[in-house]
């Protein structure tokens, strides 16, 4: 019995895996880009074909990872089947083709298939149905096919989204956005004292903390329901830090004095992690929930530190300048982005999750609020470089920085899911 | 038993669904290439295979999304009265330690607080907009709190205190200059009806 299991195994092996890993060639080293790979994305055949395909060239064009053939150097139409010859005198390893029809209920149906040029063969084609007004999300799964086919990456930043704080004369609203800033969707809200909301690790609640008249208390939102419920309502100044897969919620609280960082577990029993007279505050679980980086003037100015989950073994991780705030984790863990004061102006910086090796990666206006794209490949943070307060994305190494949020609005405190 | 044929049949399933369509999408004209779309994700459909594989064809829908808006917990805010008439009291940058000039202040308004006992103080703690907004949110605490704690050293009862940060979100002056820094880093002092 356990000698066919082994060798049921071993078939399955040969049988399943070693295609799949001769298939699983991998076009971009994102770990070291050193070069650009030329690739031709041609407009999907049919109405809004030239919008998909734009949204698509736009998110790739983001990463930094490609360059486009220009569509008048294109020999092969929309409507034509793929034919390597036709791009053999070109420079692009890849072709994008496909189509887009509207069915008779209003939907969207898109094929699209990813070409490559050398062997001439598909190196996916897929269906996507979307309604009429998901568009834009259509484009992004596509771009996010084409990236992950590419790259060898698990996942891409172009189907996360972005929540943040809008602010309209002084009254503020949260929004969720796509993760190019575009769809951005109001949720309701009428505040004057509100802070950015935090992602629960699934995606479906967001935690805020709201001063309405009585103090600051954390709340959470269902983005099912749609409804609001009261987390912690403790005299003092409740700080929403952040929520880690089990349902555990770490905060700030100065409910017994100064404030200092609590958890809140699932069932209620609240358990405090930080004893300081100063101020401790903006703690943020690693994505493996044991540890927490916060902030904390023990030291005389604010400082980032790591502790583990349970309170203990506190050490501090920024050395350099005497203001640095707002940490949060890479999603593998290895490094912190935060906000330090260079120069007079708030920078955003990463640095190794033991202190080591810190970079700086903006360097014009005043920025802060910096938080990883889940796949760790963006950082997305709030500038005010153009006047006023706005939302802004780069690669995690500090390139290709531009704002998301339409000029004129006030936007700031990106979190992103 | 069972189960290693069925993992044998879809391995050796997976691997012909993978030979033939990556030669067919590749060579047929696009017309066709189509249709054979529509049958091999309903192939992969029927043999149960739905994540996206190499150079298998998948398909994908994406949804319409929740466009409700959110529906918040009420909550009564409180009513300011008319109360003494006290200046705010300033702070240094980054710092929550209270000036011989705020400590004089300070006596004044429990002096006050010590005639008029139908009256609570509400002290709300603010910060210029240099610093970042959360970690301004407990330092506005701080602020406010330094202020609480030197009256109720003066004798000022606890439970008639209540303190409030605004952080960086209630300036009273929004120029990037020291001066008007200097005059956001403050306490502000509010009277509100005793219960």
């Amino acid at each position: 019995m356990r000698k066919k299991h082994i060798i049921s195994s071993i078939l399955f092996f040969i049988i399943v895996l070693m295609p799949a890993l001769a298939a699983a060639k991998i076009y971009i080293d994102i770990t070291s880009p050193e070069r650009r790979v030329p690739i031709a994305i041609s407009p999907l055949a049919g109405l809004s074909g030239g919008e998909i395909s734009s949204v698509v060239k736009d998110d790739l064009d983001a990463t930094g990872l490609f360059v486009f053939l220009d569509e008048k150097g294109f020999t092969e139409s929309p409507t034509q089947p793929f034919n390597r010859n036709n791009w053999l005198s070109t420079s692009v390893v890849c072709v994008l083709k496909g189509k887009v029809n509207f069915s008779p209920d209003g939907q969207l149906e898109a094929v699209a298939s990813l070409y490559d040029v050398q062997t001439g063969g598909a190196l996916f084609t897929k269906r996507y149905n979307a309604p009429v007004e998901m568009l834009r999300p259509l484009a992004h799964a596509i771009a996010s096919d084409v990236y992950t086919e590419l790259t060898g990456s698990k996942t891409s930043p172009f189907r996360s989204r972005l929540s943040f704080i809008v602010e309209h004369k002084g009254i503020k609203d949260m929004e969720i956005a796509d993760w190019d800033g575009k769809r951005a969707r109001p949720l309701g809200f009428k505040e004057r004292m509100l802070m950015p909301p935090r992602w629960s690790r699934d995606g479906e609640t967001l935690y805020y903390s709201a001063s309405r008249g009585m103090g600051w208390k954390i709340y959470s939102i269902s983005l099912k329901s749609m409804k609001e419920k009261l987390v912690f309502a403790k005299p003092g100044t409740g700080i929403m830090g952040d929520v880690d897969a089990a349902g555990d919620i770490v905060f700030s609280s100065s409910f017994q004095g100064s404030p200092n960082i609590y958890v809140l577990k699932p069932g209620g029993t609240l358990q405090r992690l930080t004893k300081s007279y100063g101020i401790d505050v903006s703690p943020a679980y690693s994505p493996d929930g044991r540890r927490i980086a916060y902030v904390s003037d023990r030291e005389g100015t604010p400082q980032i530190y790591i502790m583990d989950a349970g309170g203990y073994n506190s050490a501090r991780i920024s050395f350099s300048g005497n203001y640095n705030t707002s940490p949060s984790w890479s999603p593998d863990g290895e490094r912190i982005v935060f906000a330090g004061r260079y120069q007079g102006l708030n920078q955003i910086f990463t640095v190794k999750a033991d202190g080591s090796d810190p970079m700086m990666l903006t360097s014009a206006g005043d920025n802060e609020d910096p938080c990883f794209s889940p796949d760790g490949s963006m950082i997305a943070f709030t500038s005010k470089r153009d006047g006023r307060r706005a939302v802004y994305i780069m690669r995690a190494n500090g390139e290709g920085q531009k704002r998301i949020t339409p000029p004129g609005v006030v936007a700031y405190g990106p979190k992103w899911h | 038993m069972k189960t290693f044929k069925v993992v044998a049949l879809l391995a050796v399933a997976a691997f012909v669904f993978a030979g033939c369509s990556q030669k067919k999408v590749t060579t047929e004209p696009y017309a066709k290439a189509q249709q054979q779309v529509n049958s091999e994700s309903k192939a992969a459909q029927e043999s149960g295979k739905n994540a996206p594989g190499q150079n298998g064809v998948n398909s994908e829908s994406l949804k319409q999304e929740n466009t409700a808006k959110a529906e918040t917990v009420p909550q009564k805010a409180e009513e300011t009265v008319k109360g003494g008439d006290f200046a705010d009291i300033h702070f240094s940058f980054d710092k929550y330690d209270l000036s011989a000039d705020s400590k004089a202040e300070l006596k004044g308004l429990a002096d006050w607080l010590d005639k008029n006992n139908g009256t609570k103080l509400k002290i709300e703690g603010n910060c210029d907009e240099r610093g970042t907004a959360e970690y301004n949110l407990a330092l506005g605490d701080k602020r406010a709190r330094a202020a609480m704690n030197y009256l109720a050293a003066l004798g000022v009862s606890g439970m008639r205190i209540e303190t409030v940060s605004n952080g960086k979100e209630k300036p009273l002056c929004e120029d990037h200059t020291e001066a008007c820094w200097a005059r956001n880093r403050r306490d502000h002092f509010d009277f509100v009806k005793a219960e």
